[in-house]
Parts: structure tokens; sequence; C-alpha cells
């Protein structure tokens, strides 16, 4: 699963990853934005973490082009005569009129490197309300971002976390070498998928899945249960064959009128009574019903 | 012409003139007391009239169905999907019913939330031919009869209700709904972003200005098209003057500081936690005898002016005393409940202080309160029976309104954020003036609170109780007890949390705790889950015989009913007498009790 968000294929994703001080995500973060730049994306990078040359170390070289990254680590505050980037730019329209000095009009990849720096300078609701501006106004594919949850607040982690569509929790795993992520996605529809893979980033930022432990979760409205019928296996006979119906309509029973009288009685006369009924909710509330205590 | 009206044709000529579009003198009694708006009936427990969530099941969990005027809570469970099913389906339910809507958001735009309501479920679609087969009489069609074939030239006469008026659908999930359908619903969105510029973050009032403008919206849907019993003709007053704006000012001012924690409000010290104890008995007490008032049929005027007063003048105290920092005004919030017992209710210590005077608050919602009665006294000389009343009742609906995720940062409220936050009254605040709302219109409202993400338990406590009605979902969705083979069958725990108590002492406590619920493909059901050692007899679970009535449509006049309401079956009146006179929207809704009587006696 982590491959498959790797992918973003949903426009307007949001996807968090989430690491602590054991466990580093920018790994991975930058194996996400390799795949994205091989498949000729547009990637903006606000970095506050790191400066560019860290950031953009060990990614293909050929297709760094389609990176563009906004320095907002150099003067995060905005202390020199003509900042970069700073942090008092985290605002839907200033971010939008940075992504609109790349010529293509192609949606584009937004990289949050990370949500950490900014949530130090900026209350947690607003940070909520302007992400999720971000991400209604249409011009980003997706949000990706790296959050360091054991330097905030549980309520704060989980307030951002309740925005994403999927949530990738990096833990060191048993051995040395490999890393688990949890990772919790859930679609539109309400779906809730949940998995943990062994992983690992490999010099050239490719991420593998080495293992899964998956306890793949698919839940969706179940199909109606199907009754078995009861008559399916009787010792005695409750249906008529063909012959057998013919035989029985034959017979012809008692106070049965022909057809003419029939007829002739239906025909409608003067005097004969209506049936006069409006439906009514309370008529259909049996005070002493008989069958009330059967559990049918 | 039909027999009866000739037997009976040695009444007066007024009396024929009725029977000619009636055909019969004896009216329904069990109707006459209630204007049957659609989608609503009176509850079997105290008469209160009530509406259903949308999900049959929840509606018998909580007691029938949501009273009007009431609020429901829903705590979201943990991806909020079982949740916004829950808002869904109250939702659909209005539109099937010819509610008005209004729906509130932050987070997705409330026409996504009404382009995903469920498809329902109705079985008189297929039925509209009653009037066909009435002058051939061809034996040899499938559907002639053999036995009581003198009925088959009859008119089909429809036994079941027409799905309009019918309490309670069923809905598929896997569906959605047609789109001629959801036009038809008269729908106010609220969305947030679009109300309320994104401001900077310096400004610290800036952080409640969501619920405000939320607060105001729905004012403005329940004025403008006259749930509070006004004449939906007239414009909306502009700009929102007196009672409300009032309440905004000096209710949302300077919360930032009112409630320092730890020591204030929020986690009040022990003495005072008693202390609101016994004023929150009382004051129920006070409301309850102020709620009766008018049921009681006192003459309006000024002394049902000064009986409404008292509950006003709490609420208005305890605002206050919110605005205060020092301790000096919570004394006097204290006393405050003895003088609701006063002849008055307005004693002197309320008037030392009238900076605020919100003065049109309280005028206000009596005017409100009072409105109602006035038409019926307006409309009860010229009353001539049936038609005008029926008048009067299509212009009666009810206004639903969903609000989702309440308190999550979207709105710019804090409490999902952080143990101690600047706005721990903010949502309980805008509860207050949201219930005010309710309680004097008809509208029935269902909030979702994420309350997995709300910090402090105190907050979740405080609003839970300012709810009426509050219903917890949990869900298994990406927890270990998905897999425990005791849980196979469902798909999360439902925890009725409260229940309210209206016009009683006691309220309807349902009879199982131990409630799992499951979403079915054309149901959401929610059963009380068993162990294996639990007698089959207890093995009830209410609602789930409702689909089997689609054939209950096409039936005859003489076909046996099928479509027991499932609800039905199962709520008998156990608690309180039926004679429990409805009280809080009864004013509203009930134009002339006596109407009957007093055509009887003009003639």
């Amino acid at each position: 699963m982590l491959l498959d968000i790797m992918q973003m294929n949903e426009g307007g994703g949001f996807v968090i990853i989430q690491d602590t001080a054991d466990c580093n995500g920018r790994q991975l973060l930058k194996g996400f934005v390799n795949a994205a730049l091989k498949r000729e994306e547009v990637v903006h990078v606000l970095g506050f973490d790191v400066c560019e040359n860290e950031f953009r170390a060990g990614l293909d070289s050929r297709c760094t082009q389609k990176l563009c990254f906004h320095d907002g680590y150099t003067d995060p505050l905005g202390w020199t005569e003509c900042p970069p980037f700073t942090v008092n730019q985290f605002i839907p329209q200033e971010i939008n009129t940075c992504l609109r000095q790349s010529e293509e009009l192609k949606e584009v990849i937004l990289v949050i490197d990370s949500l950490s720096w900014i949530l130090r300078h900026h209350s947690p609701a607003v940070v909520c309300q302007r992400l999720q501006e971000l991400r209604r106004g249409g011009a980003l594919r997706s949000i990706l971002a790296l959050l360091h949850s054991d330097m905030h607040q549980q309520g704060i982690v989980g307030s951002l976390c309740h925005l994403a569509t999927a949530v990738i929790l990096v833990t060191p795993g048993m051995s040395g070498q490999h890393t688990v992520a949890k990772t919790t996605r859930r679609t539109k529809s309400g779906r809730v998928t949940r998995e943990e893979e062994y992983f690992s980033v490999s010099e050239d930022l490719t991420v593998s899945i080495e293992a899964q432990s998956s306890r793949s979760v698919d839940m969706q409205e179940e199909p109606e249960q199907y009754e078995t019928d009861p008559a399916a296996n009787l010792t005695f006979n409750l249906r008529l064959s063909e012959v057998e119906r013919e035989a029985k309509e034959k017979l012809s029973l008692p106070f049965v009128f022909s057809q003419e009288k029939k007829s002739a009685l239906l025909q409608p006369r003067r005097g004969a009574g209506r049936i006069l009924y409006e439906p009514d909710a309370n008529d259909d509330f049996d005070q002493e019903d008989p069958d009330d205590d059967l559990d049918v | 012409m039909a027999a009866p009206s000739n037997s009976m044709s040695s009444s007066g000529p007024e009396q024929k003139a009725r029977l000619a579009c009636n055909t019969t003198s004896f009216q329904k009694k069990s109707r006459s007391n209630f204007i049957s708006i659609p989608g609503t009936r009176p509850s079997v427990q105290n008469g209160q009239l009530i509406v259903s969530t949308g999900v049959t099941s929840l509606d018998y969990v909580i007691g029938g169905g949501l009273a009007v005027g009431t609020l429901l809570l829903i705590e979201e469970d943990k991806y909020d999907s079982y949740s916004r099913m829950l808002v869904k389906y109250f939702l659909a339910e209005g539109v099937v019913c010819g509610h008005s809507l209004f729906i509130g958001s932050a987070r997705d735009h409330p026409d996504e939330i009404l382009q995903e309501l469920p498809a329902p479920i109705l079985d008189d679609i297929a039925s509209p031919r009653s009037e066909e087969g009435q002058g051939t009489c061809d034996p040899e069609a499938p559907d002639s009869m053999k036995i009581a074939w003198r009925y088959q030239n009859l008119p089909k006469v429809q036994t079941a209700l027409a799905s309009s008026s019918r309490f309670g659908h069923y809905y598929d999930v896997s569906k959605t709904m047609d789109p001629e359908m959801r036009q038809t619903a008269k729908c106010t969105s609220f969305f947030l972003p679009q109300e309320v510029a994104l401001g900077s973050a310096a400004e610290p009032s800036q952080m409640i200005e969501g619920y405000r403008a939320l607060l105001r919206s729905i004012q403005g849907a329940i004025r403008s098209q006259g749930f509070d019993g006004s004449t939906p003709s007239l414009p909306p007053p502009p700009a929102a003057p007196g009672a409300l704006d009032a309440f905004l000012r000096f209710s949302f001012r300077g919360s930032g500081e009112s409630l320092a924690p730890p020591t204030r409000g929020v986690l009040a010290p022990s003495r005072d936690a008693t202390a609101r104890r016994s004023l929150l008995a009382r004051t129920r007490l006070a409301a309850l005898r102020v709620s009766t008032e008018p049921a009681l049929k006192t003459p309006p005027g000024p002394a049902c002016q000064n009986k409404s007063a008292p509950l006003l003048l709490w609420r208005r105290q305890t605002f206050r005393k919110k605005a205060s920092p020092d301790g000096s005004s919570s004394a006097s919030l204290w006393t405050c409940p003895r003088r609701l017992h006063g002849p008055t209710g307005r004693g002197p210590g309320s008037g030392g202080d009238r900076r605020h005077s919100p003065a049109g608050f309280s005028t206000e919602l009596t005017q409100k309160l009072e409105r109602p009665r006035k038409d019926v006294r307006k409309k009860r000389p010229g009353c001539q029976g049936a038609p005008l009343s029926d008048a009067a009742a299509k212009s009666r609906n009810v206004l639903r309104i969903g609000l989702r995720s309440l308190g999550s940062a979207l709105w710019g409220d804090d409490v999902c954020c952080s143990e101690s936050p600047a706005h721990a009254a903010a949502l309980a605040t805008f509860l207050y003036g949201l219930r005010a709302l309710l309680r004097c219109s008809l509208s029935v409202a269902m909030v979702t609170v994420p309350a997995h993400l709300v910090q402090n338990r105190a907050i979740m406590d405080r609003v839970t109780r300012l709810c009426d009605t509050a219903v917890a979902l949990e869900s298994f969705r990406g927890l270990e007890r998905e897999a425990n083979p005791l849980y196979k069958d469902y798909h999360g725990l439902l925890h009725v949390k409260q229940t309210p108590h209206l016009n009683c002492l006691v309220c309807e406590v349902p009879d199982q705790k131990d409630l799992a619920f499951k979403l079915k493909r054309k149901q959401f059901t929610i059963e009380v889950r068993l162990s294996d050692d639990t007698p089959h007899a207890m093995r009830r679970t209410p609602p789930a015989e409702g689909l089997s009535r689609s054939d209950a449509a096409s039936g005859r006049a003489f076909a046996p009913k099928k479509n027991a309401q499932p609800a039905k079956r199962v709520c008998r009146p156990s608690g309180p007498p039926r004679g429990t006179p409805p009280i809080l929207v009864r004013i509203s809704v009930n134009p002339a009790p006596h109407s009957l009587t007093s055509v009887s006696v003009q003639r």
C-alpha cells in the first residue's frame, strides 16, 4: 500500500509521514519526491528543516529541474532584507502565487518539510484551516508533509491526521536495516485500510517493500444475508407437479359461480357500497396483537 | 349518490354540505390534537412531536425519535465514517419527508454532502396505478380474484401510507439519491470557508468567528422560512438585530480571558461542582415550570412574560459570569436560582448590572414564545373547522439542521488541540445559542463532534450536558478488536450517553446498554450484543422486519396489513402516563386546541 500511495493517483490527497526521534522519515519523504520526479511531475518543496543542497542530495539529477525548492531554511522569520520564503508566507494565496511562478499549468505536488516548523509559529487551528484551503483550491494534486509527531501534543497530531487521507507512521523495525511503515488510508467513501510494511530506502532513493505484515482491513457493507429455504429438505411433498395442478384446477368447488353469473353480479348497480379508507399510521398499531410475543 | 348520505338526509343543510365533501361525519380523534407535518408523529411516551433520525433502529434506541426542538449529539468514531453516514441518513430522511434542511460544514462542501445522500427505498413508486381496473372484468388476468371476486372491480385502495408521511425510511447506501428528488428539498447550506474569510491568526476574536457566523446563519434560516411561528413570507429582519446580537456580543466577547485554566469554569473545583449540580437541578425544575406554562393555557400577557423570564434570566447570568473573571459575580449567580421561584423572577440583584443589558434577548425570546399563541387567538373567531387549520398545517414544516465536526480545528476551535484551550467555552456557548433557537422553533438538529480528539474530558462532558440526546459511536475499524470473534458480526459499538428529560422527571432509558451497530447495504442496524448464553427471547432486533413490507403498498382494501411499523411494535407506552401535556413545541404546533368545541358552540 505504501507504493500505492506513492503513485499519488488520488486528486486532493493529503499524505502525512509521521516520524519520531527514533526513526527519521525524511529518507522516505525523499523517496516519494524522487518517485514523483521520475513520473515527470512538478514538485514544489517548502523547506524549513534542511537546506536546499541537503534536500537535493541523492535525488535523480536528470529530472531535478522539475523540482522547485522554496527556501525557508536560510531565513525563516524574515530578518534580512529580502528573505526567499518565510513561515509567515504560509497562507494559501501566497503559496498559490509561489506555485504559479513555474510556467506550466500542470497540477503540482506540494511537499512540506516539515509541518512541525510551521506549527511552531502558527496556531494548530490556523494550520489546519490553511491546509484544508490549499487542498480545496484545486491547484494542487496532493500535499505531502513530514511531521515530527513527538514534538507536539497528541491533540495537535490527532487533529492534523484527522484531515489527512493517508498517514504513514514510521517506526524502527526489529532488525537494523528495515523500517516499519504503519499506513492508514481512508477513502472518500469512508473506507479505512491499514497495513504494516517493512520497507527500505536504497542509495538512489528507491523505496522497496521487504515484507508485509499485512492485516489488511477491507470492510464494505456486507451483502444481504440469504435465508435458507425452510422447505428445501422435507420428508413430505409440498409442491404440485404440472399434472397434479391441472387435476386440482379441474375440480369445481361448491359455491363457485359460473363466469356469466359473476360478471352479471359484478356490473355496477345503484346503491352499491363503496370502500372508503384513508390510510393512517395509527391503524397499524394493534393494541392486542396476539403474535406480539412471537419471535419471528 | 352513496348510501350513507341518503340515510342521513334528515339532518340540516349545513351538515349536508359537509357530507358532500366528507361523506362521513366521524372524524378520527387521535389526529385532531396535532397538526400533522409529514414525517412527524407524537411520541407514545410523552406526546412530544418527534421526527425520525433516518435510522429506524436508532429511533428505537433513543426512545422513538428526536423530539422537535431538541439537539442530538453524535460523538464521531475515529475515522468519521459512520457518523458521517448518520448525518446523511438524517438529511435524507428530511428530503424524503419534505422537510427543510440546513447543512453546516467546515470540511466538505454542503453540496457534496447533499449529493452523497443515500437513495431511499420507496415502495410506492411502483404503484401509482390505483385508478385503473375500473371497468374491465377479465378472468384471465393474472391478478383476477378467485375467492373474493366481488371485490374485483372495486378501485384499489392505498392501504400503506404515502412514503412522505411515513415515519422513518430505509436507504440504499450503494446508490445516491435521485437528483430530482434532491432538488425538491429546500436546503440552506453553510460552508465555513465561504462565509468567513480566513483571517490572520493574531486576532483572538477570530477564533470563534465561525460559530458566530453559523449561529447567525441558522437564525436567518429559521426566521426567513418561518420556523419560529412567524409568517414565512416576511423577509428576514436586516442584520439580525436584538436578541442574538446581544447574546453574541456579550457571550463571545472576551471569552479568551474568562476561563483561565485550570481553576475556573471547565475545571471547576469540587465545591463549585456540587453547587453547580444543585443549581442544575433547580434550573431544570424551573425550566420545567416555564415550559409547562403555555400548555396550561394561562392567558398570555404580562404575567406570562414574567413567568418565562426566569429561565432566560438564569441564562443571562451564566454568560455574565463567564465574561467577568473575578469571583464576585459568580456568587450572585449561585443565588440566582432562588429568585427563579419568586413571584416576579426579576430580583433586585439582576438590576444592578445593566451594562450589557440584554433586555432584547429576554423580551424577544418571550415574544417569540408568545407569537404562536397570538396567532391562535387571531384565528379562533374565524375558524370554521378543518379548512383553515389545514391551511395552517400546510405552512408548517420542520427544519432539520445537520452540523458536521463541530469543535474540530477547521472551525477555528482549539478544543481538539490542547488540554487547556484558550476558547474552552466557545463550543458550549454556541450550543447554548443553538438550543435557544431550537427550543422556540420547529427545528431539530444533529451535531457531530470529534470527541476522540477533544483533549479535555470536562469540555466534552459539558457539551454532552448541553445536548439533549447524546450518542457515541465507537468503530472497530483499524483496531485489534476487529479481529475478535465476539465482534465479527458488527462494525462498532454504540453508546447511548444521554436521553432527554422532556416534560417529565424520568427519561426514557434504553432497556439494553450493550449495543452494537452494523452498516448493511440497505440498513443501518443497531442490535443488542449477545453472548451465547443469552436466552433466545432476548434476541429481539427491533427493526429487522421492516423491509418485508414492499408488497403491502399494492394490497387491496381488505388485505392484511403487513406494514407494521417496526419501531411501533416495540415502543409500547410504559413509562409516564399519556396525559402528560406535550410542552416544548406545542405552543407553536398546536394552533387551536379547542377549535372543535368553539365551532360547535357557534353552531
